[in-house]
């Protein structure tokens, strides 16, 4: 997050002033006597001036000595010639597997028991959990980095996207109302309109950010997410134009969320694309996914979804998204590795459920497949959700070897993913059934295949279609 | 023309000292207002340095009457400040102060005022550590102890150092440490000359508060709290031949290090905090793997000495109604403690 600015401060409290120092006198003393403290003493202070060039040659003298000279020095001395990134180093692996993560949280809780006024060490450890899919010390860790910072932004938003997660959006809107930080800074003033939003409510702060967009000097970095947050209000409301300029707006020095937020617009046709500049956002995962996605490139999609699953490891969205991507690649093992990321996570999420029985199922993993599926909460067949977990039901029996009752349910599927006004779930279910009839040697396979390429006449282009159609066309198969 | 300050060699003071050899300006004797110095022999044969103020100067700037005013104040704020510290056995004290008049060019007399200090006859602390081929915990914490208790002994008489850093940390006869350099010394109800500097001493060595111009109104915040973390930095030095404050900024991400920072010292502390807790990690590499017996401690320490806000630096057990946060007392204590300990096993090995 610091490499997008959302730690920086957004307003000038004070010029920067430098006062005059010691440096040219541990330059001649080092001219005067060449040993290790010498050195040491002199790259200490030109890093702390921000001069390094007054001290490479005192750097390159502590590099040389190797081992003779400490481990911290040589880091310095390193800093000091360039040679190493100064910034933040990760202690976890792009894409940590359950014992890195025990292993990092183990590290963290010892650390806190040294210093446990870290607030950043229990928001990471809050983080982990998180991933774990063990809430409620995730929820501990987070309330103990609130009760230290209770002002601070980047606390502020990991509580909120935390308690979203666990699915208390209510508490994550509360905190955000509350704070009365909020109402002064755009980032946070951003995520309580965009909670508000998910909750269908009028955003308690919606003026300030109104105010703050056409008033405020601060940099474009930090009236992006804003920017996109109203705009998105603004567009729900019917006001194209002003939703179309704000995000705009927002693109001139947009974050990963904001460029998200256009990229979602931008499917509904606001009249507003996104150029490869701004996709070139370095944590724009998630827009270079959907981007990719939309225009049917389907290996840089799944390449952007999984880098915007390892960036966000217990995001349903992005689970959900680099399983379903892996799916429709036919990359089964991954899609289900995939999937269950985001159920180590959130376990009981129906969305990844289904994407996992499909994975299994579709790999041949029929016991995992069948295990997985009965997880689904029983009243989720009743939700939205409905025609996705029948069709999927519907793949299992096919692959179990119940062809009639498969064939009914994916009908079934598609039947009331037309009552519920699902377009794109009708040609999945359409296209996946008279891939299973195919593959089963269904007596009406063909007659299955003309009824879903009937639909996907019926149906609006989507970008998964060429690909969808190519794989199960029987014809195809047969050659 | 030269001034008179220059022309004291050979010269005989009052109260016996002569002046026998004329030194460039150590390092570590700074006192910016002073132009020349000396070394200086007494009856008894004792060596003591002299600082000599030279008032000419003033009469060739821009503005002689400001500059007059500066260099009297200073000198007689240092004075006053060494005249305190008399008898401190672990501060490089003052041992006298006088005038003499000296013959310019012209004949003409002219008055030149001086202090004469302690003379460290072995340098600072950075030529012993690197004289030495092994890692002498022992000395090193000997000198810390030093450190700690001529730091104790300016804040019992209400003045903090404000510019302890490792070429003010002086040695005499190898085994004895002291603080030196009182010029930028704050004394508590006296106004110094430096006293609107946000940072009195060298700000390579300042305390991360001071760093983003975080100046607190209360002078033990400001002035004792700083003295503690110059304390705690030492020891990073000493150990691993590092400045803190460097190795916090080092774990900062640019866009919230001081140079870039625009907002209150408030909203950075937690991440000054992480960084702070990576940059003892770090340290906690070289105790690892120099003295790991020293590691638990010496980073306990550490962290207490220099914790990012100021408000909570000291040791804890002072941190109640009455007490002094900012005490010495028990760092003193402790540095003693494990200065026996590692003796003791040094003794024993």
């Amino acid at each position: 997050m610091a490499l997008l600015g959302e730690l920086a401060a957004t307003s000038t409290s004070r010029p920067a002033r430098i006062q005059a120092g010691g440096l040219e006198r541990l330059v001649e003393e080092w001219a005067e006597n060449r040993s290790l403290s010498f050195a040491a003493d002199l790259v200490g202070a030109a890093l702390v001036r921000g001069m390094p060039e007054r001290a490479r040659d005192a750097a390159e003298f502590i590099i040389q000595l190797g081992d003779e000279a400490p481990h911290s020095a040589r880091i310095l001395a390193r800093t000091t010639l360039g040679l190493q990134d100064p910034s933040v180093t990760a202690t976890l692996p792009p894409s940590p597997s359950r014992q890195d993560l025990h292993t990092e949280i183990a590290r963290l809780r010892k650390s806190l028991h040294e210093a446990p006024r870290n607030c950043v060490s229990w928001v990471d450890l809050a983080r982990c959990y998180a991933v774990l899919g063990q809430s409620e010390p995730a929820t501990r860790a987070m309330r103990r980095a609130l009760a230290l910072a209770p002002e601070n932004r980047f606390v502020l938003r990991s509580a909120a996207r935390l308690f979203i997660h666990t699915s208390d959006v209510e508490s994550a809107y509360a905190l955000l109302r509350s704070a009365p930080v909020t109402r002064h800074d755009p980032w946070l003033l951003a995520a309580e309109i965009a909670i508000a939003s998910k909750l269908d409510r009028t955003p308690r702060f919606l003026k300030e950010g109104k105010r703050k967009l056409e008033g405020d000097s601060a940099a474009p970095l930090h009236l992006s997410e804003l920017c996109s947050a109203i705009a998105t209000i603004e567009l729900t409301e019917g006001h194209t134009r002003r939703a179309r300029q704000l995000f705009r707006d927002s693109l001139r020095l947009p974050n990963d969320n904001a460029l998200a937020q256009v990229q979602w617009a931008s499917r509904k046709h606001v009249g507003i694309a996104l150029t490869p500049g701004d996709l070139s956002q370095p944590l724009g995962f998630e827009a270079r996914a959907q981007t990719h996605r939309s225009e049917g490139r389907w290996e840089p999609a799944l390449v952007e979804a999984r880098n915007w699953l390892y960036d966000e490891p217990f995001s349903r969205h992005a689970a959900s998204f680099a399983s379903y991507l892996a799916g429709l690649l036919e990359r089964y093992d991954e899609a289900a590795h995939l999937a269950q990321i985001g159920l180590d996570a959130g376990p009981r999420n129906p969305l990844l459920l289904n994407n996992l029985t499909f994975a299994l199922a579709s790999g041949g993993h029929l016991d995992d497949a069948q295990r997985a599926f009965a997880l689904i909460p029983p009243h989720e067949f009743d939700s939205s959700l409905r025609p996705t977990l029948l069709a999927t039901q519907g793949l299992l029996l096919y692959r179990l070897g119940n062809v009639e009752r498969g064939s009914f349910l994916y009908r079934q599927a598609v039947e009331e993913a037309k009552r519920r006004n699902q377009p794109f779930a009708v040609v999945l279910a359409s296209l996946y059934h008279a891939r299973e009839a195919a593959i089963a040697g269904a007596a009406d396979a063909l007659e299955v295949w003309r009824e879903a390429e009937r639909e996907v006449e019926k149906a609006k282009p989507m970008p998964e279609l060429p690909l969808l159609r190519s794989r199960h066309d029987p014809s195809s198969r047969q050659s | 023309m030269s001034s008179p300050a220059s022309l004291l060699l050979g010269v005989k003071l009052d109260k016996g000292w002569i002046v026998t050899e004329r030194r460039k300006k150590l390092p570590h004797q700074t006192g910016h207002y002073f132009s020349e110095c000396y070394i200086v022999v007494n009856e008894n044969g004792r060596k003591a340095f002299l600082k000599a103020l030279d008032y000419s100067r003033a009469m060739s700037s821009p503005d002689p009457a400001a500059v007059l005013n500066a260099l009297t104040e200073g000198f007689l704020f240092e004075r006053n400040v060494l005249n305190r510290c008399r008898g401190m056995d672990r501060v490089v004290t003052g041992l006298d102060d006088g005038r003499v008049i000296v013959q310019d060019e012209d004949n003409r007399d002219q008055v030149v005022q001086y202090l004469i200090l302690e003379l460290a006859d072995g340098g600072d602390v950075r030529s012993y550590l690197d004289v030495s081929k092994k890692f002498d915990t022992a000395w090193m914490l000997r000198s810390l102890h030093h450190v700690a208790t001529g730091l104790r002994q300016l804040h019992s008489v209400d003045i903090a150092h404000q510019d302890l850093k490792p070429s003010n940390v002086l040695v005499f006869k190898a085994t004895l440490s002291k603080l030196g350099d009182l010029g930028q010394a704050s004394h508590r109800g006296q106004t110094a000359p430096h006293e609107d500097k946000e940072i009195a001493g060298d700000p390579e060595y300042a305390p991360p508060e001071l760093c983003y111009h975080h100046v607190l109104p209360d002078w033990n915040l400001r002035r004792l709290g700083c003295d503690l973390y110059l304390l705690g930095s030492l020891i990073v030095f000493f150990f691993a031949r590092s400045n803190l404050t460097a190795l916090i900024l080092e774990k900062l991400d640019p866009s919230l290090r001081p140079d870039k920072w625009q907002g209150a010292y408030k909203e950075v502390l937690p991440y000054v905090r992480e960084a702070f807790e990576r940059a003892l990690e770090t340290f906690g590499t070289d105790l690892e793997r120099h003295a790991p017996q020293l590691k638990s401690p010496l980073l306990s320490l550490v962290r207490e000495l220099c914790d990012p806000d100021p408000e909570l630096r000291g040791d804890p057990k002072e941190r109640r109604p009455g007490a002094n946060q900012f005490s010495l007392e028990r760092y003193v204590t402790r540095f003693d403690l494990l200065v026996r300990q590692e003796e003791r096993r040094i003794l024993l090995l």
